[in-house]
């Protein structure tokens, strides 16, 4: 073992790197309550902005310096003005979050020309140090660039350690960071305060980023990315979080270990399995001990909400369907038709498009496991890494890709398991933390395992083919690419079966109510491994296709940043969304490598993207696309409406009103300028003799025939051009006279029937049996059983309708026609051919579903002791016109009525409905009608 | 505006999200009294305090102090106007010692020189217990120490209006007593309270005029806190 002098002065220099950016994560977390992913990136534009100053314009090192650090304290200070203060109230991983897109911007600003110093002249002059000498140390010549490490670092330290103890602002830090409320009401400027200390926070980044300078050149800013950040997050963790000396004394203790480790070992990367291993057992050690630091509130992800559906009376449009289904089917026809397209229809872009497909499935296991479980992973590229060195390992078996996915997922299912493991203790911020460093710990050092790679290093040489079973060899680029899209299709059916399972219900519990979840069965830390596992295997599913389209790779295909870029684009679908997630991966993502644009924009575009959800879009991309979808399906309800109503419902319309309806058949009026209205709500009658023209009005009402002249208005919209299939629409719904339904068909099918305009099946999906064909299916079952018990048919269901007696196959129509959920219901003589005991029993459902739907009934009878029961107003027709109308009272004594239809025993109906009413009332309700 | 009245809540209504606390609350305490809000759990007596100090925003109604409605202010705007908001158990800064807890309370003091010292001083001279205990941080006080604490950093700003929220919260008998005293003899000097309790005997010993509140509206106010007994006995 190696233990001399110059490891360990290589150490302390590595480790004061280590120790300066825990104290700025430890700064922020005091103050913000938050881990500041963009902490390494905060002054990263400034240490390049002085090199440029230096090396291309010539300033002095010692007026740079300043330059650069006033501009990190103003970076440091927007971020939190512009990011940081207007989330005040969110959750805290929200915040989080926010840094990681903050983070993102700034790494792709500092590829910005103006902040870029000059690449060829770094790599000649280096970067710019003010002290240049350097002297030996047992062996180990100390630079300029080192000393300062070590001069500047713990002076740094010191300082902020000074400041925070000893100065009134650093108090006023400490008093908002400890009770922001109390803060407040002591008149403390509190989110100045605030604003101070992110300043800090960029002026040490700058420091640390400028001190690195020299020993990184111009990777300057990669170098602060995700591997570098872990090992100061394992610092700061060691620390609590929150105490700044032994925060420090780890991120050294941190360095000597690396190196000693270094110095030591053939193969690298066991520092990151020592970090791996810290964080671990940091957090779940001191789980107990932050839940106590932070507030409750720090462990929710949030609140994610479902992407709302369509209002219900636009889902029961027949068009509304469509609007779900036509996209899922152009963006079908498109995965299958885009690499035929001029300009991506070569080899090469369907390798690109492969890759675009490969980001969605990491999306779609990415929505399982953060948008299902809320549980925020920050490695999931990791695993789809992982899948891809299996792949390797196992091509040499040559396995059909089926039995390979399903070897490889399932292996990376359990390397997720493993993985979320914490998550019994911990959630939220810290758990994105152990996933992080999984990312950090599979690239620095699984990846160069020779277990895994059997090869001297991680580059590895995929050998053998991609075979699908009954299809052959699909090794090529548009091969790979259908099976990528199949595969991703496949995904989307799993996960929406998932959803609608309880499976999902029980992820969702946990995920908002871990306590609550338990108290009702569901166990809080195998429901949450089960979901990493998951997620883990559709990872590895992406690995292998990954894998074969790449062939040749080594572990810098899989940089920790990756899979933060690829949560990122989750966070601007909306986690929760599959085709939320899946759209921002494509437009984050996926345009970028298709059109070979630099990497660079790409973080510019997710960064971007992150903070505008976090800011201004909360749910992200697919909020907006519900909202687009509303105002689509409100724009085609109008537009339906207009061709075929002209105008939309007017408030406070009637139900229905008839403006002077005349229909001839032949040479002879069958009516003749008939005018009716029926308020909401309202029953009214239609009496009179045969032949006067009642159904023929019930006809020009519901659609079946259109009136020679007049109006008809249904709730205030001309309905007079409408077919009758598109009266349910405007809420009218009708009975016939014969009450005949299908009479092929048994209760429960004729009310499935009428309940198809609500939820109405796709022929083609049907065909296939298709998942929510199926959840349909059983929906309207359901909500027929509802309906039926009602009525009293449900032990009738499987009668048919021919077998029905005429009184049950009337209350049958009525039950159908209440399916509709008709506003007005127009009644054809229902009690024709009914059994005299079965007469109230109809009346009786008629009342209950006038009651509870709350809609207004047309009524023809001929039957005066129910037209005088049931109606609120009664309109006498008399061969085609309207020769009385009243209430039925009025009606009774009407000398016209009397000398047309009611005859002269007519005076003897009144007293006659008092009796049949108390017969009605004496009666137990009849169940059922049979 | 009646010249007596120094602090007037006007019709408050107040919900947190969809769960309404407030409902047109009306409350007026009078010059140089200690009012108290008596009520039980979840009858909105803290939701008031932190509607009064400035926390949270009404949906509407107003808070009125000296005459100046200071419905929108911000809480360090009330707190510079002399109307000063303690909650019980959640007043202090546990990472900072007694010393830097006052230090930081008494910020609007800086402006002019070598008061906030003095009050300090003045400070520690009532409760010499805070003085012994000045190097110690917050979260190392007693609960009955953090209460007084949390009144000390209250009595230095010498506020015009003290809302006070639970005093008694979690302590002995004892040590209410000695706060109780601590409020009385705040009253004494000239100042107002309003003093939000659950605990009876607090109010009887402390209060002028006890309003009695429930379910988000002040229901009656008693001109004598000994009618306390009496009134919850009908009311029961």
């Amino acid at each position: 073992m190696t233990l001399s002098p110059d490891v360990f002065v290589i150490g302390l220099v590595t480790g004061l790197t280590y120790a300066i950016l825990a104290v700025g994560l430890v700064l922020i977390y005091r103050s913000t309550r938050v881990i500041n992913f963009a902490h390494g990136q905060l002054g990263a534009a400034s240490a390049l902005l002085l090199a440029k100053l230096v090396n291309d314009h010539g300033v002095s090192w010692w007026l740079a310096f300043p330059l650069a650090l006033v501009l990190a304290a103003g970076v440091g200070a927007a971020a939190e003005a512009l990011v940081i203060r207007r989330l005040e109230t969110a959750a805290r991983t929200t915040v989080m979050i926010a840094t990681i897109g903050l983070a993102q911007i700034l790494f792709a600003v500092s590829f910005w020309s103006v902040v870029r110093p000059d690449t060829n002249r770094l790599a000649q002059v280096g970067y710019p140090v003010p002290i240049d000498w350097s002297f030996e140390v047992a062996d180990y010549v100390v630079r300029g660039a080192d000393l300062m490490i070590v001069l500047v670092v713990p002076a740094a330290a010191a300082l902020v350690a000074l400041l925070l103890r000893a100065t009134t602002i650093g108090i006023q830090i400490r008093a908002v960071a400890a009770n922001r409320e109390a803060a407040e009401l002591a008149a403390l400027p509190v989110r100045r305060v605030t604003m101070s200390v992110w300043a800090i926070a960029g002026v040490l980044s700058a420091v640390t980023a400028i001190l690195l300078g020299p020993l990184r050149g111009a990777n300057l800013t990669e170098v602060l990315g995700p591997s570098l950040m872990v090992r100061a997050l394992a610092a700061a963790l060691v620390g609590g979080m929150t105490n700044l000396p032994v925060a420090f004394a780890a991120g050294i203790g941190l360095g000597v270990v690396e190196q000693l480790t270094f110095a030591n070992f053939a193969s690298g990367g066991v520092t990151e399995l020592a970090v791996f291993a810290l964080v671990m057992v940091m957090l779940v050690r001191q789980a107990g001990a932050l839940s106590r630091v932070r507030r409750r509130a720090d462990d929710d992800i949030g609140l994610i909400r479902p992407p709302r559906t369509l209002a219900d009376e636009l889902a029961t449009r027949p068009w509304a369907g469509w609007l779900r289904r036509g996209p899922v089917a152009a963006a079908a026809l498109a995965a299958v038709l885009l690499p035929l397209l001029p300009g991506l229809d070569t080899q090469s872009k369907a390798f690109l498009l492969t890759e675009v497909v490969i980001y969605c499935l990491i999306g779609v296991s990415l929505v399982v496991v953060t948008g299902i479980s809320g549980q925020l992973s920050m490695g999931q590229f990791a695993l789809l890494g992982l899948g891809a060195y299996l792949t390797v390992r196992l091509a040499p078996s040559d396995l059909s890709l089926p039995v390979l996915m399903a070897i490889v997922g399932g292996a990376c299912a359990l390397a997720a398991a493993a993985i979320g493991v914490p998550a019994v203790r911990v959630r939220g911020l810290f758990l994105g933390v152990t996933t992080l460093s999984f990312a950090v710990l599979a690239y620095g050092y699984l990846f160069n395992q020779r277990w895994l790679t059997n090869a001297g290093s991680s580059f590895v040489t995929l050998q053998g083919t991609a075979r699908l079973p009954f299809v052959g060899d699909v090794t090529t680029n548009r091969g790979l690419y259908y099976t990528a899209v199949g595969t991703l299709a496949l995904a989307l059916a799993a996960l929406a079966a998932l959803r609608a399972s309880g499976a999902a219900r029980r992820l969702m519990a946990v995920r908002d109510n871990p306590l609550n979840a338990a108290a009702h069965g569901v166990p809080p830390a195998a429901t949450n491994i089960v979901a990493f596992a998951l997620s883990g295997f559709v990872a590895g599913v992406a690995g292998v296709l990954w894998a074969h389209s790449h062939v040749n790779f080594d572990a810098n295909a899989f940089p920790a940043a990756t899979s933060l870029t690829v949560l990122s684009a989750a966070v601007i679908g909306g986690v929760a969304s599959p085709a939320g997630v899946i759209l921002a991966t494509i437009a984050v993502i996926g345009v970028p490598i298709v059109f070979e644009w630099s990497t660079v924009l790409v973080y510019l575009f997710t960064g971007a993207g992150v903070l505008a959800v976090v800011l201004a879009l909360p749910g992200g991309i697919v909020a907006a696309l519900v909202r687009a979808r509303d105002v689509l399906a409100q724009a085609i309800d109008r537009n339906v409406r207009a061709a075929v109503l002209a105008e939309a419902d007017a408030p406070g319309a009637p139900a229905l009103e008839c403006r002077g309806v005349t229909v001839r058949f032949g040479g002879i009026a069958a009516l003749d300028g008939v005018s009716l209205r029926v308020e909401p709500g309202e029953t009214v009658a239609l009496i009179g003799s045969n032949g006067a023209g009642k159904t023929t009005l019930m006809d020009c009402v519901s659609g079946y025939l259109a009136p020679d002249a007049g109006e008809v208005l249904a709730f205030g919209a001309p309905v007079g051009a409408l077919s009758p299939e598109y009266r349910p629409y405007t809420g009218v719904a009708r009975t016939f006279q014969d009450a005949r339904l299908y009479q092929g068909m048994t209760v429960l099918q004729c009310v499935l029937v009428a309940l198809e305009s609500r939820m109405s099946s796709g022929l083609l999906s049907s065909l296939l049996a298709a998942p929510w064909e199926r959840w349909a299916e059983r929906e309207r079952v359901a909500d027929a059983e509802t309906l039926l018990r009602r009525v009293g048919l449900w032990e009738a269901r499987d009668v048919l309708l021919a077998d029905l007696s005429t009184g049950a196959r009337r209350v049958c129509d009525v039950a159908c026609a209440a399916a509709l959920r008709p506003r007005l219901l127009l009644l054809d003589e229902p009690t024709a051919g009914v059994s005299h005991q079965e007469v109230p029993a109809l009346l009786d459902l008629v009342r209950s579903v006038r009651s509870e739907l709350d809609c207004a009934v047309l009524l023809i009878e001929h039957d005066m002791a129910v037209v005088m029961r049931q109606a609120d107003r009664i309109y006498v027709l008399e061969a085609g016109s309207v020769i009385a109308e009243g209430v039925p009272a009025a009606i009774a004594d009407h000398p016209a009525v009397i000398e047309a239809y009611l005859g002269r025993g007519a005076a003897d109906h009144a007293p006659a409905r008092r009796r049949r009413r108390a017969q009605v009332q004496a009666r137990p309700r009849a169940g059922g009608t049979r | 505006m009646n010249g007596d009245v120094v602090l007037a809540v006007d019709d408050l209504h107040f919900a947190y999200g969809n769960v309404p606390v407030l409902f047109g609350t009306d409350l007026e305490l009078r010059r140089g009294e200690v009012l108290g809000v008596l009520g039980p759990n979840g009858a909105g007596k803290t939701t008031l305090l932190r509607v009064v100090s400035g926390l949270e925003t009404p949906a509407s109604g107003t808070v009125v102090h000296d005459g100046e409605d200071i419905t929108a202010h911000a809480p360090a705007r009330r707190a510079e106007r002399g109307l000063v908001t303690v909650f019980a158990g959640r007043s202090t800064f546990p990472d900072l010692s007694v010393t830097e807890n006052l230090r930081v309370s008494g910020h609007v003091l800086r402006r002019t020189p070598g008061l906030l010292d003095e009050r300090i001083t003045e400070t520690f001279d009532l409760f010499p217990r805070l003085a012994e205990r000045r190097g110690s941080t917050a979260s190392q006080l007693s609960g009955g120490e953090q209460q007084m604490l949390a009144l000390a950093r209250a009595f230095l700003l010498h506020p015009a209006v003290l809302c006070i929220d639970e005093l008694s919260l979690g302590l002995a008998p004892t040590l209410v007593d000695r706060l109780s005293d601590a409020v009385r003899s705040f009253r004494e000097r000239g100042g107002s309270v309003l003093l939000v309790e659950q605990s009876m005997p607090v109010l009887l010993h402390a209060a002028d005029r006890v309003a009695l509140m429930e379910r988000g509206t002040i229901r009656q106010v008693l001109a004598d806190p000994a009618d306390l007994t009496a009134a919850l006995e009908v009311r029961t």
